[in-house]
């Protein structure tokens, strides 16, 4: 973070000693557990902190903040579904199969991570691009298999990963 | 995948910003050279581009670590975990609208293992939450309980997961229903209770009147407030007089007006860990008084003092009361 693209600290520190109380508040009623309301209020003003400073006028701070805040809540719950799903499919291997607590929490945060890339990806174009590399299936089987030519498969992988580059150069 | 050999080993985050021509075509190399069909003049033409440009190496390093990453979820858990469905985005909104009133009385004992972690709401063992809904009514969840709602322009309905709840109607003109495991129960602006037991469902009407309907009879009945039915799916009891007012747990009370030891044990056994019994020569002992639910352990301690009675515990998860 450069010195540039930052707001002041003394506006954050205001917007922080008028609102955090509030917000994590607002956090906790939706989430019902004060930890987690606090880290996501904590990482709310992070997001300030690391936002653009000329995009950053903010006539109404509660408003904004619920946004930003609201899009962290909708991650969190992505993150406990994703952690289930996986713990449950866990529960099913035979033990020998069965990662390190903190293999599992490495996988569980890839799994966030390629999940957030892929997310906004048209279906097809994921479906494809997760039974290429996921299921190693060759392009006939999968043009087969989602009812498309192997030419549309082929600019499928191209768009799914052109998708992924940008996505980590935005980050 | 041919790997090219550059830069393969530092994270992308490391490698310096890419030209977006680069990554574009490194994109299309990435897709050409992934098909089993190429022919080996599509490797050569990828080296020669790849040799190029400094940009064009720095834009292939990227492709090969979100590759790499790809390959670290080869396992079927974590790819099962990857095609979780996304919630419903407008689903979700609601939900965030929703008003949600009141800290829990009874703070989560920090143990969530057992539960239903898709239930819109839910509560973890011994804690008690009230919840103000979009339409204004109250709802209270008791212990290890869990609810999904859906309310749109045509209705409300709560759909009780497991556990207990106890409802005090908003006005509103859509109709609301509560539908538990053996049937449904249609409120005429009321406030009640529903809980499921481990093979019956249970109401209980404190003010105005609803209507049960049981799931496979579709046998129905008009219960009155200061009545409660019991129902399975096939059979409906008849409405019994209520000896409470209202439900006390939303106050995170045990009222034990003369309950026999033995239901005072299971209903407090509803907000602890692991297992808490009672031998049968003191079981139908009766018990007269009120009892914070917030902490069961001096509950116990209590009632070995008023009834001759003992608590013998191995360890925290384990307790069983015996005579004296």
């Amino acid at each position: 973070m450069s010195g540039t693209d930052v707001i002041e600290p003394r506006d954050i520190a205001e917007l922080y000693s008028n609102h955090n109380g509030w917000l994590k508040g607002w956090l906790r009623t939706r989430l019902n557990c004060s930890e987690t309301a606090a880290d996501l209020a904590q990482d709310t003003f992070v997001r300030l902190l690391r936002k653009d400073k000329g995009n950053l006028v903010i006539r109404e701070p509660r408003a904004y903040l619920t946004r930003v805040a609201q899009r962290l809540v909708i991650n969190h719950w992505r993150r406990q579904d994703i952690e289930q799903a996986y713990l449950e499919a866990l529960a099913l291997q035979p033990e020998p199969l069965v990662p390190s607590v903190e293999e599992q929490q490495i996988i569980i945060e890839t799994i966030m991570e390629v999940d957030a890339m892929l997310r906004s990806l048209p279906d097809k174009v994921h479906q494809a691009f997760l039974l290429s590399r996921m299921d190693g299936l060759t392009y006939s089987a999968i043009a087969q298999q989602l009812g498309v030519t192997e030419r549309s498969i082929k600019n499928y992988m191209a768009q799914a990963m052109l998708h992924c580059l940008q996505f980590v150069e935005a980050s | 995948m041919p790997r090219s050999g550059f830069g393969s080993s530092s994270g992308p985050q490391q490698l310096p910003p890419s030209d977006p021509v680069a990554l574009r075509e490194a994109a299309e190399w990435f897709a050409r050279l992934n098909d089993d069909q190429r022919d080996q003049n599509t490797e050569l033409s990828w080296r020669n581009w790849l040799q190029a440009k400094e940009s064009n190496q720095i834009a292939w390093a990227k492709v090969e670590q979100i590759d790499c990453q790809l390959k670290g979820l080869d396992s079927l858990p974590a790819q099962q975990a990857l095609n979780t469905p996304v919630r419903d985005r407008r689903h979700v909104l609601k939900l965030l609208a929703t008003l949600s009133i009141g800290l829990p009385l009874i703070s989560a004992l920090g143990w969530r293992a057992s539960l239903p972690w898709r239930a819109d709401y839910a509560t973890t063992l011994g804690e008690i939450r009230n919840l103000t809904l979009a339409d204004g009514s109250q709802l209270w969840l008791n212990t290890n309980s869990a609810v999904d709602i859906t309310f749109d322009a045509q209705s409300r309905s709560i759909q009780l997961l497991q556990g207990e709840i106890a409802i005090r109607t908003a006005q509103d003109t859509r109709p609301l229903q509560v539908i538990s495991q053996a049937g449904t129960i249609e409120p005429l602006g009321t406030w009640f209770n529903v809980r499921q037991h481990s093979d019956f469902d249970e109401v209980q009407v404190y003010e105005g009147r609803v209507r049960v309907t049981i799931r496979q009879s579709l046998q129905a009945l008009e219960v009155p407030a200061s009545e409660r039915v019991q129902f399975t799916a096939q059979q409906l009891s008849q409405p019994q007089p209520l000896n409470h007012t209202r439900p006390n747990w939303t106050q995170g009370i045990l009222v034990t007006d003369g309950m026999s030891l033995k239901d005072v044990i299971t209903e407090l056994g509803r907000y602890r860990r692991g297992y808490l019994g009672i031998n049968d020569d003191v079981a139908q002992l009766r018990l007269v008084g009120a009892f914070p639910l917030q902490d069961t352990d001096p509950v116990l301690d209590a009632i070995a003092e008023s009834l001759p009675v003992q608590v013998v515990r191995y360890g925290p998860w384990w307790a069983e009361i015996r005579k004296k």
